[in-house]
């Protein structure tokens, strides 16, 4: 007879945060036992991570985020969903290879679970590593519907201390309304680079932008936020998400230098020493650090053009819990951070990327966003009337990308680890695997491999700004 | 082109550089001079509002409004470049300070005014109301929930404000007793009542 593992609602504490904190070490688990039995029910919540602020969101287990699920690589995963949010509601499992009816996304993959209802979605989480899960109906990400899941890999580097960290930001409401209207003026803030950017007044608007009102790590806003507290001499594993469903984050812990393996917790082909992570929408980023003197220091999220201090936790050494802490300038002149041409090695313009057959190709131009537009487009058309990807198993497949607007938008496809192989002309020397990656604006080209090898089934290939996807950047790859 | 351009802000920005020049100190004192325009974008990159409170009327930390009333150039300085815990050392250069400095030091806008929070923002039944001044805050400080109805206005009845935890900001609760657009109407001494108008979202 198997035995079950109970795991969900011990992270969750009262008020709705949850405290930074190390994972429990994996002697303190049942290792032997082949499912891990996990409760999520989503209901309401007044989320209050600040004075002053109290939104009212959704919460799995009465937490935002959610509960932190960690399960061993190879055992099976049994969540019990209960929704009581008022409205449907599913779980994606995001980045996870896995049944298609497992997918958790309303009217594609399942029926939606309605109010009051429940489901149970029942899977080997594959492949290992930092991923996450969130609702997929409607905006209820942005309203709290989220949370990080570890699958232990077995074959990682020991750390002495692996800190899970969940970078989200409360919204304002009336903003939300607008954004999805397309008639926002919260004030756009985007990745570096883009020329058009540049040449924009600080006051111009684009519609779209949803306004926050308080910055969490872990849901607690600095300097509620519980410190993180580690020894000389160790060597700490940091679990990064950006589950703004918006905004990019860069991340920055002050006079220290993040190695950097894993990218939506996939293996680098080798680690990239940083100052600075750029973290998009939805993106993992798994970076060690390591601590040899005596300190307290910020880890900080910052937002860019113009570059802002959004969220940050302490992390110090013992005995310095009330040493001033040391931030980082909130800019990235002369700052070296992740890109991935530097994690892929790019190569000069020209070079494209070496590789076998190609079965399917497919091109999309990403376009749309037009002032109170109400709508984002691939190839002009907007989901559900976008064109599909259709492939036959064992296909190997191409998908480029063409971003003719002026925001980065974080592609993502379901129940795939893709191979980014070009961005920008560069071909990359190796292959970065992912499941979401920023597509740059105003001309940026990126191209996609990946093997048909998935369950069959639909798997949608979607923007993950949340605006974006409901606005219509959506498509979806069918197996026959 | 797709944008809506807003010239609120810019005019914001514009007035901060303004007053700056009205603030600014005489030549040789330290951390005097600095460029508030430079300041403000320090300020928007470090976040510092977050803490501080909008319009730096206070938060978790103190209120800054009317700071230079408070405080030389020279010692605002000091805490931004040897800041106690929680507050973070950003490493700020002098001159930087110094832009910091002219920045904050225009905050009052000169005019030595009371600054008028509410908190939240955008209340459904009941905000607190929080006064900062750039002094000690008189002993009459008294708010009012007002609602305009045509021509004539509804008043809640005047409360007194209460001393807070911050030696520069009274406080009071008010309470809304319908949705809609409300004044919040602060009063002292002999002046004139300030508004402040408020939309509950009842």
């Amino acid at each position: 007879m198997r035995r079950g593992t109970f795991i969900a609602g011990g992270f969750a504490l009262a008020g709705g945060a949850m405290v930074v904190q190390a994972l429990p070490p994996l002697a303190a688990r049942a290792a032997a036992s082949d499912v891990v039995d996990v409760s999520l029910t989503a209901t309401p919540l007044t989320f209050a991570p600040f004075p002053g602020i109290s939104f009212q969101g959704l919460a799995y287990n009465g937490s935002i985020p959610g509960p932190l699920l960690r399960i061993r690589y190879g055992q099976r995963l049994r969540a019990r969903y209960v929704n009581r949010t008022g409205e449907p509601s599913t779980i994606h499992w995001h980045g996870m290879i896995l049944p298609n009816a497992m997918d958790g996304v309303p009217d594609v993959t399942q029926v939606p679970v309605a109010d009051s209802g429940a489901f149970v979605y029942e899977y080997t989480p594959d492949p290992p590593g930092t991923r996450w899960y969130h609702s997929h109906a409607g905006h209820q990400t942005l309203l709290g519907l989220f949370g990080m899941i570890v699958v232990e890999d077995p074959r990682d580097e020991r750390a002495d201390q692996d800190i899970a960290l969940v970078f989200h930001d409360v919204p304002k409401p009336a903003s939300v309304e607008a954004a999805l209207a397309g008639t926002s003026t919260a004030p756009m803030v985007d990745p570096l680079g883009s020329p058009e950017l540049l040449a924009m007044s600080p006051d111009d608007r684009m519609g779209d932008e949803i306004a926050y009102a308080a910055h969490c790590i872990n849901g607690a806003s600095y300097p509620k936020a519980s410190p993180i507290v580690v020894q000389v001499g160790q060597r700490v594993r940091l679990r990064i998400l950006n589950a703004n469903v918006t905004q990019t984050r860069y991340v920055r812990l002050a006079g220290h230098v993040l190695r950097v393996t894993h990218a939506d917790g996939n293996p680098l082909a080798q680690p990239v020493n940083v100052e600075a992570l750029r973290v998009g929408v939805a993106e993992r980023y798994d970076a060690w650090v390591e601590f040899t003197k005596p300190g307290a220091w910020l880890l900080q999220g910052l937002s860019a053009d113009p570059m802002a201090f959004e969220q940050a936790v302490v992390v110090h050494t013992p005995g310095m819990e009330h040493a001033t802490p040391q931030g980082s300038p909130s800019a990235l002149e002369g700052v070296r951070y992740f890109t991935y041409e530097l994690a892929g090695l790019a190569q000069a313009v020209g070079a494209w990327p070496a590789g076998g057959r190609i079965d399917v190709s497919r091109s999309y131009v990403l376009g749309g966003g037009q002032w109170a537009s109400d709508r984002w487009t691939m190839n002009g058309s907007a989901w559900p009337n976008t064109e599909k990807i259709a492939v036959r198993r064992g296909d190997r497949v191409e998908v480029r990308f063409t971003n003719k607007t002026d925001m980065h938008h974080p592609m993502h496809l379901h129940g795939h680890v893709f191979e980014i192989v070009e961005i920008n002309g560069h071909a990359l020397r190796h292959p970065l695997f992912k499941d979401t990656s920023l597509v740059d604006p105003n001309g940026g080209t990126m191209t996609w491999r990946f093997s048909a090898t998935s369950p069959a089934g639909r798997w949608l290939l979607h923007c993950h700004n949340d605006i974006h996807m409901m606005d219509g950047m959506m498509t979806e790859v069918d197996y026959a | 082109m797709r944008y809506l351009r807003l010239f609120a802000g810019l005019l914001a920005v514009a007035a901060a550089v303004a007053l700056s020049v009205v603030h600014a100190r005489a030549a040789g004192e330290p951390f005097a001079g600095g460029d508030a325009a430079q300041g403000a974008k320090l300020v928007q990159a470090s976040g510092c509002e977050g803490c501080h409170g909008a319009g730096f009327t206070g938060g978790i930390g103190p209120a800054l409004v009317g700071i230079e009333k408070r405080l030389t150039a020279a010692q605002v300085a000091d805490k931004i470049q040897h800041p106690k815990a929680p507050m973070p050392n950003f490493g700020f250069t002098d001159a930087q300070a110094a832009d910091l400095v002219a920045y904050l030091s225009g905050l009052d806008g000169g005019t030595g005014k009371p600054v008028v929070k509410i908190v939240p923002a955008e209340p459904t039944d009941q905000a607190t109301v929080l006064v900062t001044f750039s002094g000690t805050p008189p002993s009459d400080v008294q708010v009012e929930a007002v609602m305009r109805m045509g021509a004539r206005e509804h008043g809640t009845g005047w409360v007194p404000l209460q001393k807070t935890d911050d030696p520069h900001v009274v406080a009071a609760k008010v309470r809304f007793t319908m949705g809609g657009p409300w004044i919040v109407r602060v009063r002292y001494g002999k002046g004139a009542a300030m508004d402040v108008p408020v939309t509950v979202d009842g």
